[in-house]
């Protein structure tokens, strides 16, 4: 009942964190309003809050429920360790940001790997890489990387087709986490001011796609393709043996004492 | 050292004219009492680094903002010149309007990024995590332990890497990191076990009161409605303009609601302070002059529109409006460079 609950209200968060980053390609739409401008101006600031907001009844209601003391030292201690991976300098400049988060959701499912996912962001935020606006949005992202690697269909009894599916799968969050994050700024590389006038040419929202899909070729695409060919290579040689090790110690993490 | 929560507040006050301004008046204005802020208090931080990241991130989002607001976007009369109509995106007129709201599109990001930056600077990281909210009190623990055992986990890090190195092992590829990366988390999670054992034994779990199973379920349902009403409010205000008002009813609705459940969830929480941070007086003046500067803003906003909104799309004039009055109060958030005591200066 319990992981059901906790399982929609991720959902719904999810959906609205989702909004959150895709209003942009929906906002041109409604610029009939004769204020539209003023709206537009202000839709930054409330999905910004929206965004926080629905991170937070994320994870209060996903840690108040589930957290024991086993769960929150071992999130703790790998959070640790994939801020210590985010330093080490990867051969071609990548990092090790989303192995952990990646193979931690596949073994120990979504809501460890959602939990991961944030928690990692948030530290390594405050290491020393700052606190910045697009935080609360690089959280959720980050979070739904360990989420959907959850989701996952299991596969130990194949560990080749295994490595190959994650590796895979590294590969497209690798690009899909970049054209999201690039998202929290598009509002502003598309003036607002413009947003009436998208409305009155009938710019409609495939076009918008258009032009995200051209910006994002300009601008970001040869980084995330850095990032992408990166989890996959790492993802190949490394998630076998790190699954044998998380699978080995799982039996240690969760268990529950009921008392009789 | 003004206290976290008086530095929360401020950049709750100056991110609401960032994030809701295209007015390059009113901008250089936050971005001004920003940058006061930073060079009278900031610098001598030790996690304001950072600073220097922030401003080449935002001059570079700055950079980019023009010429792509420039190449996509036509209407304007002040014709510069014209790329073949055939190019797609880019061809028709580049105008001198569309260039305008590139630059000051970019100032808008330039200027969030700069207020982000200088409250890093000064808000001290370490309070800011003790000032987690209760409700969170779990979050709060994991990330203290993450930030705790860093410099350990760096340490086992670099015995392993020389470990590995004194019996003949070469980091060149990316395999070789195999050595380093398994043993670093194996003894990490043989370290969490170690910790969760000392963490019961210490009554970590009564730090947090159960409740009644029943309630529990309740307080999750309440969630889930809180958060399925403001789905619904969203969906409404965007797609049905005729009923905006019962989307923004639905909105206010799951805020409510969503709080209502963080406050539940806080009340089980027992945290004790051994220090706590307390309230002087430039932190009061802080927080008087942050709520006069929204208060002001939101005020001039209301009663005069046409005075804070700036378009440089005709039919709008290309030079942007400004209220002194509202200027004014966008200057007060340049008041902790002022009041503020400066850091602590140890005594000889």
């Amino acid at each position: 009942m319990q992981r059901l609950l906790n399982a929609a209200i991720l959902a719904i968060a999810s959906a609205i964190g989702l909004g959150s980053f895709l209003y942009p390609f929906f906002m041109p739409q409604q610029g009939e309003a004769p204020n539209a401008m003023a709206h537009a101006q202000d839709a930054p600031l409330i999905f910004f809050l929206l965004v926080i907001l629905c991170l937070g009844a994320v994870v209060s209601s996903l840690s108040m429920g589930s957290l024991n003391a086993k769960l929150v030292a071992v999130l703790g201690i790998l959070t640790a360790a994939n801020a210590v991976l985010r330093g080490v300098p990867g051969p071609a400049g990548f990092t090790l940001v989303f192995l952990l988060p990646i193979l931690c959701g596949y073994a120990y499912g979504p809501t460890f790997g959602f939990l991961l996912g944030v928690f990692s962001l948030s530290v390594s935020a405050f290491l020393g890489f700052g606190v910045g606006p697009w935080l609360p949005y690089q959280m959720f992202a980050a979070g739904w990387v360990g989420l959907l690697s959850g989701l996952l269909p299991g596969l130990q009894r194949h560990p080749r087709l295994e490595a190959v599916l994650l590796a895979t799968w590294g590969l497209v969050l690798g690009f899909a986490f970049g054209a999201l994050m690039n998202i929290w700024f598009w509002p502003y590389i598309m003036a607002p001011g413009a947003s009436d006038m998208y409305w009155e040419l009938g710019l409609t929202v495939p076009e918008v796609l258009k032009r995200y899909a051209g910006f994002y070729v300009v601008t970001s695409l040869w980084w995330d393709l850095a990032r992408a060919a990166g989890n996959f290579v790492l993802l190949l040689f490394f998630a076998a043996p790190v699954l044998r090790l998380l699978r080995r110690f799982q039996k240690r993490f969760f268990f529950e004492v009921r008392p009789a | 050292m003004l206290h976290t929560w008086s530095w929360v507040i401020w950049l709750v006050a100056a991110s609401v004219p960032a994030f809701t301004l295209r007015n390059p008046l009113y901008l250089a204005l936050v971005l001004g009492a920003a940058g006061l802020v930073y060079f009278s208090l900031g610098r001598t931080s030790t996690i304001g680094r950072s600073w220097g990241t922030f401003a080449r991130i935002g001059l570079f989002l700055f950079a980019l903002t023009i010429p792509i607001n420039a190449l996509s976007i036509h209407t304007g009369q002040i014709v510069l010149f014209r790329l073949p109509e055939t190019w797609p995106i880019v061809g028709g007129a580049i105008t001198l309007e569309a260039v305008i709201a590139g630059a000051v599109s970019g100032l808008a990001l330039f200027t969030i990024l700069m207020v982000f930056a200088t409250f890093n600077a000064v808000v001290d990281h370490y309070q800011l995590l003790r000032a987690t909210p209760a409700f969170l009190f779990q979050a709060g623990v994991v990330i203290s332990i993450a930030i705790t055992f860093v410099p350990q986990m760096v340490l086992s890090a670099k015995e392993i890497r020389e470990a590995q190195r004194i019996r003949g092992h070469r980091f060149r590829g990316i395999r070789d990191l195999l050595p380093l990366i398994m043993p670093l988390l194996a003894s990490g999670l043989e370290r969490a076990i170690r910790l969760a054992e000392t963490m019961e034994a210490r009554g970590f779990g009564s730090a947090v009161e159960p409740l009644p199973p029943r309630r529990a379920v309740m307080v999750q349902v309440g969630s889930l409605v809180a958060l399925l009403a403001l789905l619904a409010g969203l969906f409404v205000t965007a797609y049905f303009t005729e009923s905006r008002t019962w989307g923004w009813v639905l909105i206010g609705l799951g805020v409510a609601g969503l709080l209502a459940a963080f406050r539940t969830q806080a009340g089980r929480v027992q945290q004790t302070r051994y220090r706590r941070l307390a309230w002087h007086g430039g932190d009061i003046a802080v927080v008087v002059a942050c709520a006069l500067a929204v208060t002001g803003f939101v005020g001039a906003r209301l009663a005069v529109p046409e005075a804070i909104f700036y378009s440089p799309f005709p039919p709008n004039a290309l030079w942007p409006p400004f209220q002194p009055v509202a200027g004014a109060a966008l200057l007060l958030l340049a008041v902790p460079a002022v009041l503020a005591p400066r850091a602590l200066e140890l005594k000889p």
